[in-house]
């Protein structure tokens, strides 16, 4: 039954969990990499988990920002091939690339508030909470790292996507 | 910190990742990986991997039969579109999301989710190993989610999939993320009697809605640089006037030419065109006042109302035209009707499957087979008066190609 249930959860939740992981790491390979190393983590302990999508969140967040991967930081090899790119018209491409490389510019634990707050939607505390870190830290970090990517992407360039 | 910049950085974060779209079997993928890290461990660690393996991992095994995965089986373009991440004003709004997700008992994946002309509308399919079933619900804004998940079959579900709301004049469609949609912005008639469109991209790229009475436009797919389906967007088959204007042509009234019975068909038939600003004509050949049916060569698609069955075709010369007779069911054959209005005109000729058949106009029609190729009207001296063109036997409508290819 646990069995079923991991493949059920993998099956239905691969698509949301790959996105993530690509706002964390800000590559497609590294998306995949990261998300079935934590898979494969979870798999081991999945009928001790009570909230699967809330702990491969948390798998993933602390691999990423883990001191161990990051000096790893090897390019990631795989047999496969990377996940297909969906439309891309081009006059997003820039943005996207911008944003993209102002984020690899963040402290991997910066990302990782901005990413599970402003992607994921979770609250100040749910963030708190899976990070293992206060409240406060996850204001002060979503702040920065807010200013940081206006300072980087420039707020006209922002705005302009919300509008 | 400004709220501004906050939903600035969520636009850009679902902008970004919704380029991100997973290929088929992830779990199958998965175990790949678990195989290939067990025979690094086993080659460095032989006894004491072996032991890890058989001792902590669940029995997770791949799956061998498609009755094993959670989905049923379903074609890879249906699949992608179930991974593709949810669309619409609200797809951020991960409160709702969870409230709508935990509404449901089984697998749910919302499809759409967003506020349009004043509707919350909801897409969603609900799925088990055995099947998967599209869901489609729109209630007022401020509703609650419980009305919003009692939603009902909205149809089929496929690699795209149009909704249409019966409260507002709104039409969704969602094609999975790797697609592109293009919606026509007009239509030219050819010399060859085929209509040829402009396309634009939809300004969402893979999803699109319409926030009018019903799009009188065709819907292009492209994935991976091929074009998978080709459509009008929403088939209205409640008038023939409608059925031209719902294939994305402008045109004149519609004018009946002709009426009379057809023999080896029952019933009484009408053909009427429709002028489009070329000088061209639209034609509907047809048993009722509106058709359930319409003939599209290879397949029969059921309307909305009327309990007929009508043919289509494309003429430039208003005057003289060729167009296939349907079968009750709704087929095309070889079978063709030829009117002309040009004067003095006394015989048809058609291509054959050997060389060229004549057939006795009377009354200005002429009911015999043809292959696809040239039509000519001639007068008692033989002298061509007019001329059309029967369109090769693909699935049609008024001289477009329907385009419907997701297999490969």
């Amino acid at each position: 039954m646990a069995a079923e249930e991991f493949q059920d959860f993998v099956e239905v939740r691969y698509g949301d969990l790959l996105r993530t992981a690509f706002l964390l790491t800000g590559s497609r390979h590294a998306a995949e990499d990261l998300l079935q190393s934590s898979l494969l983590k979870v798999m081991r302990h999945w009928d001790r988990v009570d909230e699967p999508l809330a702990y491969v969140r948390r798998v993933m967040v602390n691999q990423r920002t883990s001191i161990w991967r990051r000096l790893r930081n090897a390019e990631v090899l795989t047999g496969d091939p990377p996940d297909r790119p969906g439309a891309d018209p081009s006059d997003q491409i820039l943005v996207r690339r911008m944003l993209l490389e102002a984020l690899d510019g963040l402290p991997a634990r910066m990302r990782a508030v901005l990413v599970l707050r402003y992607w994921e939607d979770l609250t100040e505390t749910e963030t708190a909470s899976l990070l293992g870190i206060s409240v406060g830290s996850v204001k002060s970090q979503a702040s920065r790292g807010l200013a940081r990517l206006r300072g980087v992407l420039g707020v006209d360039l922002l705005a302009g996507r919300a509008s | 910190m400004s709220t501004e910049l906050e939903q600035a950085l969520r636009d850009a974060f679902r902008d970004a990742a919704g380029t991100v779209v997973p290929r088929p079997e992830p779990m199958r993928r998965l175990l790949r990986r678990r195989r290939r890290r067990w025979a690094g461990l086993l080659s460095l660690l032989a006894t004491v991997a072996v032991a890890i393996v058989a001792g902590v991992v669940p029995a997770v095994q791949p799956a061998t039969s498609e009755q094993q995965r959670p989905y049923p089986p379903l074609s890879t373009w249906t699949r992608a579109l179930l991974d593709s991440p949810t669309r619409g004003s609200l797809a951020g709004d991960a409160d709702l999301l969870r409230a709508v997700g935990s509404s449901f008992s089984g697998g749910v994946k919302v499809l759409f989710l967003g506020d349009v002309s004043g509707r919350r509308f909801l897409v969603y399919v609900r799925y088990d190993e055995r099947s998967a079933t599209l869901y489609h619900s729109d209630i007022p804004i401020q509703g609650a989610v419980e009305d919003l998940v009692g939603g009902a079959v909205a149809g089929p579900l496929g690699p795209l999939v149009t909704v249409t709301s019966t409260a507002v004049p709104v039409t969704i469609g969602l094609a999975p993320a790797a697609c592109a949609i293009e919606r026509s912005i007009g239509a030219s008639a050819s010399p060859e009697d085929t209509v040829e469109h402009k396309w634009a991209g939809a300004p969402d790229g893979s999803w699109t809605v319409w926030a009018a009475p019903d799009p009188q436009e065709r819907w292009r797919v492209s994935c991976d640089g091929k074009i998978r389906s080709e459509a009008p967007a929403v088939l209205d088959t409640s008038s023939y006037e409608r059925l031209i204007s719902s294939a994305g042509i402008q045109h004149e009234p519609l004018r009946q030419r002709w009426s009379g019975p057809i023999e080896g068909s029952a019933g009484t038939w009408t053909l009427s065109t429709a002028r489009l600003p070329s000088g061209a004509v639209a034609v509907v050949l047809a048993d009722a006042p509106a058709a359930a049916t319409v003939a599209t060569t290879f397949t029969a698609a059921p309307g909305r109302g009327g309990s007929g069955v009508v043919s289509t075709s494309i003429s430039a010369d208003p005057d003289t035209i060729v167009i296939r007779v349907p079968s009750p069911a709704g087929r095309l054959g070889d079978r063709v009707l030829i009117f002309t209005a040009k004067p003095g005109a006394t015989q048809a000729y058609v291509r054959a499957e050997i060389g060229g058949l004549g057939a006795a106009l009377t009354g200005g029609v002429a009911v015999t087979n043809a292959r696809p190729g040239p039509v000519s009207v001639r007068d008692a001296t033989g002298a061509e008066i007019g001329s059309t063109w029967l369109l090769e036997e693909v699935p049609q409508l008024f001289g477009e190609r329907l385009v419907s290819d997701w297999e490969s």
